[in-house]
């Protein structure tokens, strides 16, 4: 029956995401961008209007949006634009089923990576208050310190279509994965006729990995006794390729492996992670990162439209008010990356900067007015979110990169050597005004910038580099590859074609890893969108899950298990509700070593070993309707007696399991 | 990122102060005038309809007022190119620039002068309720009993544009300044053509030193092989000139200082009376957004309104007349925005109220004599002023405190060579300005109603409750203050511009050693430390405490109670500094200022007595006092925990019943945090 609801949502859905795009593409020629320019120009009103006031819940808009996109796909399909219409479609289905095949095998959400962070992120958004939401994780303040805009679309998508928090993940996950990929096919198809070479680069991108994939896989070689270490292994080939340099480099245990890269010696060398897009799929967090690929996406199509225009030499009316909102949406792309993935925005700032000097260079025609109409538009719509957002954001100071912290040459080599190659043929390009040479000094000119200074975050030792290069280089890698393999794609030098093919076959090496992983990782969870399969494979918690989902707003109390990484709040991440205290070492490092957090942890493990006195004073002053005790908790079944004796004045024990000697269940307030 | 919203910030509340100026064209006003009347009648408006009915939060407003601004400013370029409209605005914008550069190099509002004095009066109108509000420093009262018309135009501007308290008034006070250095060049452009002399006159206004600064350097020698550092030096002269008599004069150090000194009857240093002079300069140095600077604003607009109908008349055609009587008195705007100049300096800076009467009814007078004066729109403009303040005077007027005038005894009159040394630029240009009485009767008119007023200031003085050689203080300071600017833009605006080169020559070189004061304003700008540079929010200063940081960051999203916090000495200490920034109601705040306020209430008295006892854990009753008022978040900061050792515990014990203990800081035995009222306040609410 799930399945039946999952395929009907997605219908619902990828209609209404039709109606956008036939709405936007009165302005836009390629499809894929009206699809995502709609998206986030809608998405970005109803940010900034929410920070006036919340519009609460609004699943009616669907009811009204639905058949409107219907019709509107009804004269789409009549018109005479619409062999293009249905190919883009087609494309972002394609796109879609790829990454739903992710989400579908692996839909669940879990204490991996950032999985539960996002949820809550989401869950904070659900709730249609007025902006800044409260911060589920750390009542009474609010979520104001994070560049959430990409889960504020998620809730938003969650408050139109009646979803849960964990459904709506995995869909949010799934269309902002497939809104980049037809992005960069319609990227490729402004320099590109053949469908196998712009089919070559999209899968290089969704496929591929890293310049390191190779030397990852041809140096380390494990040996596989059973399924485990079978799992364990192709799990660690396909973090590999990201995690190389001062990570998997130190663990090559092949001839050529430990000959191409010896193991550093004295101190640890610094861990320097280059997450691509095509990882993405592989991580399945519904992170910041992903909404940076697709402004840059955005962008690069932005550009290629322009010049692609350039090349029709055509003068008439529509072309001229294409390229000025091509222009707008362009610089547009800058501000809202600031509440998208800010520490990508300084990136996104050199790359639309770095086109128009270049342009202005050239003497190009340049619509000043747009450009500019465009940079304020977005910064007036993330100006509400600016006044809380800048003052609350924690501080991150740039610091200059010291001898001792570089990259090592060998290592540097191997995981950028594809980049290098592009960019050195691609500066030699003379065809389309060297736009190889304007994208080849941006991205090589920034990707200098990545080994002069870092963003000095509460990371530290041989971490230290680690945040900035992990958000830098997966930004330049991705934008480097897609532009400039594009570009050299299209040249007219034989050779340069050759090399080109060949380097994205040796990339795409890593579609083996991804084999691997597909054929011996466990999927019994698959299809279960809702992403909690984890835990609601125990009946108690799946029942007591579906309480706290339908019960009214408030909140939640939970066992505190670890600093990160744990199962704490994740009741409350499910049902989008607010738990007392978050994982403590991700709020110290959100609201800078706050020692609250500490004191609040003492608390909330005092209350669960039934040993802090006046919990019902502790649990009015923190606003407390409902305490979790799970199965975790359930072996302190004295804790339990303290605990019920003590607060059963104000909160009513609901059981979820009869047996008296572990009670699990929930203390809900007694309304007065 | 935070200079991102900084900018984006001034840039919108630029943008929607150039839609209004450009909005308002038809008016018969200088640009500058122009903004000044549009914020006031806005301002006054809202004034009177909030004390019927608060409006809450008005942030929906900028969207909507800033698309219309750039509608009206595209507008007008489209009609008369870009210069006009530039040329309006760049003197506002340098002095907001200049003003900035202050505040972004000084943020903070801190326990210093009368900082959180005015966080407090603008926090008591942030929230948009109805007026007046209910009291943030004494909760349970209104606050009713102080001229803060100008807090409440801050408040507007952060209800509008959605500013954290503390950038509301750092932004506010550069606006003000703005306005303040618009005005001043808008009076000097209607007589003077010279761009480098009208930059020099506002250069005396905003940074130039009183009489007494060009002295300064000979009365109080610094010993350059001392260690002190050029920015501490610099202090002590901004200091040293505003407030020589009484606290300066003890530290002189030469024989012409010595000599200043001796003509004073009172050989006691202790007991000479303090006659503060402060200029526009010592407020720059300052930072506080208090009154005196409002009502300075009020001064120099009449000026410039009247400089502007004195000098250049906007001519009436007669070919065009008609019925109408706003056609018929073109000049009809002046005249109405001069009469709401009394009732806005009453309830801006009550203190200069008689002087704005004076200066208004003096030019009345004037033109009745002299020349013509459209009386309708005049009692127009007054009875507006009046109808406006109406509801705010009913609660004022009974509840500020009485300040009756007294004759000033022989012995409180300023010596004769100090009044000389203070007062000598003043009173070279009112001789000046009457010597023109055949050529400029008006220079000469108001040379000589300055000159009243100076005597005046010499004769009586506000009898408020300050004594001894506190006697004249708030007088002379707000009296003298309001003087000077006053008598540099209408007397040596007119003396310059109406005078032979000679002479010319002459003013300017009596302009020079006012200079001298902004030398030490600039070194102090440049050398002084600035460790918490481009924190607009102004509590860099507090949150350098990660506990405070915490705390406040706690109080500021938790519902809207009570806060008690310690009140270790009577005023200018931190005491209610989280509460405020937090945007909640504090049980007390500074209790001096409280009390003064309120004419030294028993009940105030009591309440302080009470906070203390509570936190030296002597109350007898703890429960029953935290109910009357009804606190809900208690502080205990780092601070407290060091002033009252051990008394923590004793004081949870004491309350634990109704109140929960919530540790932001703990190390060792020491602990730090806010006591919350767990019951009986429902835990929550449904959605």
């Amino acid at each position: 029956m799930s399945t039946i609801y999952y395929f009907c949502t997605f219908g619902l859905i990828l209609i209404n995401i039709a109606g956008v795009t036939i709405l936007f593409s009165r302005w836009f020629q390629s499809f894929a961008l009206a699809r995502s320019s709609g998206l986030v120009i809608l998405g970005l009103m109803g940010f900034f209007t929410e920070h006036f006031f919340g519009l609460g819940q609004i699943n009616a808009i669907w009811l009204l949006s639905t058949p409107v996109s219907l019709f509107l796909i009804y004269k789409q399909i009549q018109s005479p634009r619409a062999i293009q219409f249905r190919n883009a479609e087609t494309v972002f289905v394609l796109a879609v089923l790829y990454a739903l095949a992710w989400r579908w095998y692996f839909p669940s959400i879990y204490p991996t990576s950032e999985h539960i962070t996002d949820l809550y992120f989401i869950g904070n958004y659900m709730n249609g208050d007025q902006l800044p939401p409260l911060d589920h994780w750390f009542p009474p303040r609010r979520f104001d310190f994070y560049y959430g805009f990409q889960h504020y679309m998620a809730g938003l998508m969650a408050r139109v279509f009646s979803l849960s928090a964990g459904l709506t993940y995995n869909i949010a996950f799934v269309l902002l994965m497939s809104l980049s990929v037809t992005l960069a096919w319609d990227f490729t198809g402004c320099f590109l006729n053949n469908s196998w070479k712009r089919g070559l680069i999209v899968i290089t991108l969704v496929l591929g990995g890293t310049g390191a994939t190779i030397f990852a896989n041809l140096g380390y070689h494990l040996q596989s006794n059973n399924l485990r270490t079978e799992i364990h292994n192709t799990n660690e080939s396909m973090i590999a390729s990201a995690r190389f340099i001062g990570s998997k480099d130190q663990l090559l245990n092949t001839v050529i492996g430990q000959l191409l890269f010896p193991k550093s010696e004295g101190s640890k060398p610094q861990v320097l992670p280059l997450e691509d897009f095509g990882y993405q799929y592989f991580v399945g967090d519904y992170h910041p990162p992903l909404g940076g690929y697709l402004l840059l996406f955005l962008s690069l199509l932005c550009i290629a439209s322009l010049e692609f225009s350039d090349r029709q030499h055509s003068c008439d009316r529509f072309s001229s008010r294409s390229d000025a909102l091509h222009q707008t949406l362009l610089t547009f792309t800058v501000p809202v990356m600031i509440a998208t993935n800010t520490w990508t925005f300084p990136l996104q700032a050199v790359l639309v900067a770095g086109w128009i000097c270049w342009r202005y260079a050239q003497h190009k025609t340049l619509n000043w007015s747009a450009l500019l109409a465009g940079g304020i538009i977005g910064l007036l719509l993330i100006y509400p979110f600016l006044s809380k957002f800048t003052s609350h954001s924690a501080a991150t100071p740039i610091q200059w990169v010291t001898t001792d912290l570089h990259t090592p040459i060998r290592q540097f080599l191997a995981m950028h050597w594809a980049l290098l190659l592009f960019a050195s043929m691609a500066c030699l390009l003379k065809q389309y005004n060297r736009l190889g040479l304007c994208f080849t000094l941006i991205f090589l000119g920034l990707l200098t910038v990545s080994e002069l200074i870092f963003v000095d975050d509460p990371s530290a030792e041989h971490f230290q580099r680690t945040n900035t290069v992990m958000k830098w280089w997966g930004w330049i890698w991705t934008g480097a590859l897609l532009s400039l393999s594009t570009l050299v794609l299209s040249s007219s030098f034989r050779w340069h074609r050759i090399v080109v093919i060949g380097t994205l076959l040796i990339i795409n090496v890593y579609a083996i890893n991804i084999y691997r992983y597909w054929s011996v990782a466990a999927k019994h969870n698959a299809g279960q969108l809702s992403g909690d399969a984890v835990y609601s494979g125990n009946p108690v918690t799946r029942e007591m899950l579906n309480f706290l989902n339908t019960a009214p707003y408030g909140v939640v109390l939970e066992n505190c298990y670890g600093n990160a990484y744990t199962d704490s709040g994740i009741y409350a991440a499910f049902s989008a509700k607010p738990t007392v205290m978050g994982w403590p070492e991700h709020l110290v490092t959100w609201h800078g070593k706050s020692q609250r957090v500490w004191r609040l942890k003492d608390d909330i493990q005092q209350f669960y070993g039934g040993v802090l006195p006046n919990p019902i004073n502790w649990l009015m002053s923190h606003q407390v309707r409902y305490i979790v005790w799970n199965h975790k908790d359930s072996n302190q079944s004295d804790a339990w007696q303290t605990i019920n004796q003590a607060i059963s004045a104000q909160y009513h024990w609901l059981s979820f399991q009869q047996q008296h000697s572990r009670p699990k269940g929930l203390w809900v307030y007694r309304k007065e | 990122m935070q200079l991102i919203y900084l900018v984006l910030t001034y840039v919108l509340i630029v943008l929607n102060f150039a839609g209004i100026t450009v909005a308002t064209e038809r008016l018969t006003l200088s640009p500058a005038c122009r903004r000044v009347f549009v914020i006031v009648i806005i301002s006054l408006t809202l004034f009177n309809l909030e004390h019927i009915q608060g409006l809450g939060k008005l942030n929906w407003l900028w969207p909507l007022t800033t698309i219309a601004s750039v509608r009206v400013i595209y507008r007008h370029h489209n009609r008369h190119g870009k210069s006009r409209f530039w040329r309006g605005e760049l003197i506002f914008w340098g002095g907001l620039c200049y003003a900035l550069i202050w505040r972004f190099c000084f943020p903070n509002i801190d326990s210093g002068s009368e900082h959180l004095t005015d966080l407090y009066f603008i926090s008591n109108y942030y929230s948009g309720e109805t007026l007046p509000p209910n009291d943030r420093w004494l909760s349970g009262s209104r606050f009713d009993f102080y001229y803060a018309f100008q807090h409440y135009c801050a408040a507007l501007l952060g209800r509008i544009f959605n500013l954290d308290i503390g950038l509301t008034m750092n932004v506010s006070w550069t606006i003000l300044i703005g306005l303040i250095a618009s005005l001043v060049w808008d009076a000097s452009s209607q007589v003077i053509k010279h761009r480098w002399l009208k930059g020099l006159i506002l250069g005396c206004v905003l940074t130039g030193g009183n009489g007494l600064s060009s002295f300064m350097p000979w009365l109080i020698q610094h010993d350059e092989s001392a260690q002190t550092a050029v920015h501490d030096i610099a202090i002590e002269r901004i200091w040293a000139s505003t407030r020589f008599s009484g606290l300066y004069d003890q530290y002189v150090n030469t024989d012409f200082g010595r000599k200043l000194v001796e003509s004073s009857s009172q050989p006691d240093p202790g007991k000479r009376l303090e006659l503060p002079f402060e200029t526009i300069a010592y407020l720059t140095y300052l930072g506080d957004y208090h009154p005196p600077l409002g009502g300075l604003l009020i001064a120099l607009w009449t000026l410039a309104l009247i400089m502007r109908l004195e000098y250049k008349p906007i001519v009436f055609s007669p070919s065009k007349q008609h019925l109408s009587l706003l056609k018929r008195t073109p000049e009809w705007p002046a005249y109405f925005a001069l009469g709401l100049t009394p009732a806005l300096t009453l309830v801006t800076n009550t203190w200069v109220f008689p002087l704005q009467c004076v200066l208004l009814g003096s030019w009345m007078m004037y033109r009745q004599l002299f020349r013509r004066i459209a009386w309708f729109w005049m009692i127009a403009g007054l009875l507006a002023g009046a109808f406006s303040i109406y509801p705010f005077l009913t609660h004022f007027a009974t509840h500020s405190l009485d300040t009756p005038i007294s004759k000033l005894s022989v012995e409180n009159h300023t010596p004769l060579l100090l009044f000389l040394t203070m007062h000598w630029p003043t009173l070279i240009w009112l001789i000046g300005g009457l010597l023109l009485w055949r050529t400029n009767r008006w220079c000469a008119w108001l040379s000589f109603t300055l000159a009243l007023l100076l005597t005046m200031t010499e004769l009586i003085v506000v009898d408020d409750p300050l004594i001894g050689k506190y006697q004249r203080f708030n007088t002379t300071l707000k009296w003298w203050s309001w003087l000077w600017p006053v008598t540099v833009t209408g007397i040596l605006t007119l003396l310059i511009a109406k005078s032979t080169r000679f002479i010319k020559l002459f003013l300017i070189i009596t302009i020079f050693p006012l200079f001298i004061y902004s030398m030490d304003l600039i070194r102090y700008l440049i050398y002084a430390p600035k460790p918490q540079i481009g924190k607009l929010s102004g509590n860099g200063w507090l949150l350098e405490n990660k506990t405070n940081h915490e705390i406040l960051e706690y109080l500021a999203n938790a519902d809207p109670g009570v806060v008690l916090e310690s009140i270790p000495k009577g005023a200018y200490t931190q005491s209610s500094a989280l509460t405020l920034f937090a945007n909640q109601s504090a049980v007390m705040g500074w209790p001096d200022h409280i009390s003064q306020w309120h004419g030294h209430l028993n009940s105030i008295q009591h309440r302080a007595d009470q906070v203390r006892r509570f936190y030296h854990a002597t109350l007898s009753d703890p429960l029953n006092f935290l109910g009357q008022y009804p606190i809900r978040y208690i502080v205990w900061t780092n601070e407290d925990e060091k002033r009252y050792p051990g008394l923590r515990l004793t004081i949870n014990q004491r309350i634990l019943p109704d109140y929960q203990w919530l540790s932001f800081y703990r190390h060792g035995d020491q602990e730090a945090g806010v006591w919350v009222r767990a019951r009986p306040t429902p835990p929550f609410s449904d959605r």
